[in-house]
């Protein structure tokens, strides 16, 4: 029995019986019920049982009764701040439950709870501005390095610059993903339209997916909008993107599906991956496409923790299609 | 040219001055809002390369406090996101580049910037092989005229002045269609690929794109 109410009862039938029995040794001496001449047995049924059965069974059954009343109130109050705090953990908001919503009994676990609450937002906060400087501080060496590369010949220039270009974008991506993971999102994030989101990384990467000889289509299936933070959002998709680009095989469509629901799709033609493949990635953060050398890829891993960071996920859509997905929540009509 | 450039790091403010001094664009530098203040009072400048995170105060704090008749600023930041960009726009840079930039990129943003009072688009847009005079509403493939219609002729040049970004198909049909018009959905790409079969004709493959579910974007491989 591990139910307060349950527990309450326990104790109200021990209580019971052990009332009863102190009663009943009560009644049988001021009666003489063992003496040497005992009443009759009628007589000695009806005074156990107006001294004993009766009180003990009376007050059993309004203490019980109050006690389950009690019980189902604070239960109910437990129920409505649990409602509270699974909202918040939707929307990826902190949460302090209110001195005054649970009895003071509880106070030492919600305070205890609150003060755990608080140290992870100000945790959160810390990480946001410590990611926010270390991608300052490292785009100032990054700036100096891309300047420096104005000097050499440029087909020499080339190679480095692309990897300076992959190191920043991994640097913003990082510095996005601090910030989803920041308690502002709430403040900071706006409805998005997976439709507009996909036309717009499409519009930014087709060009140079053309000059890769690849191309890039949007596709619209009954998308639904979602919460989250833009940009952030966009790294993840753009991540997508740029892999899938570099999986297809030569001349291949990647199509990006807004929808169904909050979903985005990027259906790259080529082999997939399995969903333990996709999973070791997400966890070790290592090149998708498991090309030897070339720029450092942290980027399935970020844009996993992106998605993660604004209650989705992302998923491969093996076996209906090569490609990636992530799906976020969706927003439910208030 | 001169630019006065505003950087605390001052290797990137020395390489910047440098490799743009290759470019013919000189520069003075600044390591802060202080400097940056004592220049302005002696020098004049054509533009202005500002970076946001000074020691001794903000960038956007100090560009609101210039003139009206300051000469444009290009601000070149490590702060990345969009709000930071649309902040430092509406704050009245006239640019943002976020850092690590290529010169390359910086010099020609900044000429773009000294040229921009009473810029004039040039009088012939070109791309690869494909010229468009706006005037006459000629396009020509190798100096051989093509036969395009009206539409075709306003979809070539909306593409051709953006060449090599995607244009979204609602601003196409807005541009080449009025209201009460009414679009087909395939009138858009109808008029792409009796645009494309012209190309194809005049030895143009492959120039004009569609980028299915988006837009179009016009462009060679040499070209983007």
């Amino acid at each position: 029995m591990k139910s307060i109410a349950g527990k309450l009862l326990f104790g109200l039938v021990v209580s019971g019986i052990i009332g009863g029995i102190v009663l009943g040794v009560l009644v049988t001496y001021q009666y003489g019920l063992l003496g040497r001449n005992p009443p009759p047995l009628n007589r000695t049924i009806l005074e156990i049982t107006e001294h004993v059965i009766v009180p003990v069974g009376v007050f059993l059954f309004l203490f019980g009764t109050g006690a389950l009343l009690v019980v189902r109130r604070v239960e109910a109050q437990l129920k409505a701040t649990a409602r509270d705090v699974c909202q918040a953990a939707q929307e990826l908001r902190s949460y302090q439950t209110p001195g005054d919503a649970l009895p003071t009994e509880l106070k030492p676990l919600t305070d205890a709870v609150n003060v755990l609450t608080e140290r992870l937002e100000a945790h959160a906060r810390r990480q946001e501005a410590f990611a926010a400087d270390a991608a300052h501080e490292l785009k100032t060496p990054l700036a100096v390095l891309a300047v420096s590369l104005d000097r050499l010949p440029t087909d020499e220039a080339a190679p480095l610059r692309a990897q300076v270009r992959a190191l920043s974008e991994m640097v913003d991506q990082l510095l996005l993903l601090a910030r989803s993971n920041s308690p502002d999102l709430v403040q900071r994030r706006s409805l998005i339209e997976p439709g507009a989101l996909a036309r717009r990384v499409v519009a930014e990467l087709a060009p140079a997916a053309f000059q890769a000889g690849r191309s890039l289509s949007v596709e619209e299936d009954a998308a639904k909008p979602f919460h989250g933070l833009e940009e952030a959002v966009a790294a993840s998709l753009r991540t997508l993107v740029v892999n899938a680009l570099r999986a297809a095989p030569d001349g291949a469509e990647v199509v990006v599906k807004a929808g169904p629901g909050a979903s985005l799709t990027v259906i790259d033609g080529g082999t997939g991956l399995a969903s333990d493949e996709l999973e070791r990635l997400k966890a070790r953060g290592i090149r998708a496409d498991r090309a030897p050398g070339g720029a450092a890829g942290l980027g399935l891993a970020i844009a996993d923790r992106i998605a993660e960071a604004h209650g989705g996920e992302l998923v491969t859509c093996l076996p209906e299609c090569a490609g990636l997905s992530l799906h976020f929540p969706e927003v439910h009509a208030a | 040219m001169r630019t006065l450039i505003i950087e605390d790091n001052m290797e990137l403010a020395r390489l910047l001055a440098e490799r743009l001094g290759a470019r013919g664009i000189d520069s003075d530098i600044a390591a802060g809002i202080e400097e940056a203040d004592d220049h302005m009072a002696v020098g004049q400048f054509d533009a202005i390369m500002l970076d946001l995170g000074l020691p001794d105060g903000d960038g956007i704090d100090w560009l609101r406090t210039l003139p009206a008749d300051r000469p444009p600023v290009l601000i070149l930041s490590a702060r990345s996101t969009l709000d930071d960009r649309v902040m430092g726009l509406d704050t009245g840079a006239d640019d943002y580049l976020v850092k690590p930039a290529e010169v390359e990129e910086i010099a020609a943003r900044l000429r773009a910037l000294v040229r921009r009072p009473g810029r004039r688009d040039p009088v012939i847009l070109k791309v690869g092989n494909v010229t468009f005079d706006p005037t006459s509403r000629q396009a020509e493939v190798d100096g051989q005229v093509l036969a395009i219609g009206r539409k075709e002729a306003d979809f070539l040049e909306i593409l051709l002045r953006n060449a090599g970004k995607v244009v979204p198909r609602e601003r196409l049909e807005g541009s080449l269609y009025s209201a009460s018009d009414p679009v087909t959905p395939n009138a858009l790409e109808a008029v792409a690929s009796r645009l494309r079969r012209r190309f194809a004709d005049a030895g143009e493959e492959d120039i004009l794109h569609t980028v299915r579910g988006v837009g179009y974007f016009f462009g060679t491989r040499k070209s983007l």
